[in-house]
């Protein structure tokens, strides 16, 4: 009975251990942490970030240590700066914002920075000056702005950084790191 | 006749983008204006070349300031003067070349002047810039389009609506609205464009 948990956790394999597939999973596994009813209707890379539901307004700073979706309205500054930020097709921000990456998929008025990449989709709406390594947009998104591409020489991923295992399934580590260094820069359809 | 607008991509040469690019040099770190539709195509190649870019959708502009009819509304001052103070002002000498392509042919007077004579402010002097002019004088219907950088001489027009001509802009009258630039150069295409390189 003491021992409950102990008899619970899962039997470690000690001879062989294989990697999770995909980068992702190298960081620790957070709680939900969603304050819509519906989090679940965005694509699969926004799984497992905070929701702002399409009913909620907010009006301040915001600061994220795991990414965002921003579904309803926001006014202030948005700082989410190793992570993911994807405005919605209903959502409506006006903010300065700074992100390692950004999707736009409503509307957006402000400036915005991300160290990675941002992407505006079709039917986007951005009014603003963007800052950022590489640009993605979609035929038919509004964009009004100035256009500062920062260059980056070799990207370098966290998950890249350690020794690739002999096991097939690390191999995705570097295949990764391959593109990223091939579009670094770069502005690719 | 009623020529019918085409609304398929056509790609093209353009001795007029390729003069643009010239007179811009192997200089890098320009900063351009492009008042087409935001597009990867023109991104790409412009900040490729290690120039910033300030793009503006400038016909949706119109039609947010205008309405969907905008060429009807540019007689009143004062919406004149609104949308010019909302859209188009900025600082002094901040673009070292302009691609205006089609925009001006939506405008009548008097928007087009007090447009282009911004446009002469925010320009620096010797910058380049280039404008597209329908060609057509019987057109009473114009495409408008999203034009998109293949290369430095090459441009793909794809066609996203039409609206009425507003005005049509023969060669003399084009002169006349760059006469405070340096200089004009005309391009004459086999299409229905009349391509315009004209230096500040």
């Amino acid at each position: 009975m003491w021992n409950r948990r102990k008899e619970e956790e899962p039997v470690r394999p000690t001879t062989s251990y294989t990697p999770p597939p995909a980068p992702p999973a190298a960081e620790p596994v957070r709680e939900r942490a969603s304050m819509s009813p519906n989090p679940s209707r965005f694509d699969d890379a926004s799984r497992g970030a905070a929701t702002i539901g399409k009913n909620v307004t907010i009006t301040g700073q915001i600061q994220s240590r795991e990414d965002l979706i921003i579904d309803g309205e926001v006014d202030g500054t948005i700082e989410l700066n190793e992570h993911r930020l994807t405005i919605g097709p209903n959502g409506k921000v006006k903010a300065g914002i700074r992100a390692r990456e950004i999707v736009v998929k409503g509307n957006l008025n402000g400036n915005v920075e991300a160290t990675d990449r941002i992407e505006i989709c079709q039917e986007a709406r951005l009014i603003g000056d963007i800052r950022t390594a590489r640009i993605i947009i979609a035929d038919g998104a509004y964009f009004k702005g100035n256009i500062d591409i920062i260059k980056v020489d070799a990207p370098v991923r966290k998950e890249a950084a350690p020794q690739p295992k002999p096991q097939p399934a690390a191999a995705a580590a570097p295949v990764q790191q391959t593109i990223g260094a091939a579009a670094g820069g770069e502005f690719k359809r | 006749m009623v020529r019918p607008v085409t609304m398929q991509p056509v790609t093209r040469n353009s001795h007029g983008l390729d003069q643009f690019f010239a007179s811009l040099g192997a200089e890098s770190g320009l900063r351009l204006l492009d008042l087409s539709q935001a597009c990867q195509a023109n991104i790409g190649f412009i900040t490729g070349q290690g120039n910033h870019l300030y793009t503006e959708d400038f016909y949706e502009s119109l039609r947010h300031g205008f309405g969907h009819d905008f060429s009807q509304g540019m007689d009143d001052a004062s919406r004149i003067d609104a949308f010019l103070a909302e859209n188009w002002s900025g600082r002094d000498n901040e673009f070292d070349g302009a691609l205006v392509w089609d925009a001006l042919q939506y405008m009548t007077s008097p928007m087009i002047e007090l447009f282009i004579d911004r446009l002469w402010h925010r320009l620096r002097p010797g910058a380049p810039l280039l404008a597209l002019f329908s060609a057509d004088e019987k057109a009473s219907v114009i495409a408008c389009s999203t034009y998109r950088i293949a290369d430095a001489k090459t441009l793909t027009v794809v066609p996203r609506g039409a609206t009425a001509s507003a005005h049509f802009y023969n060669s003399r009258a084009i002169e006349r609205l760059f006469q405070n630039f340096r200089s004009v150069k005309f391009f004459l295409a086999r299409d229905t464009f009349r391509e315009v390189l004209v230096k500040r």
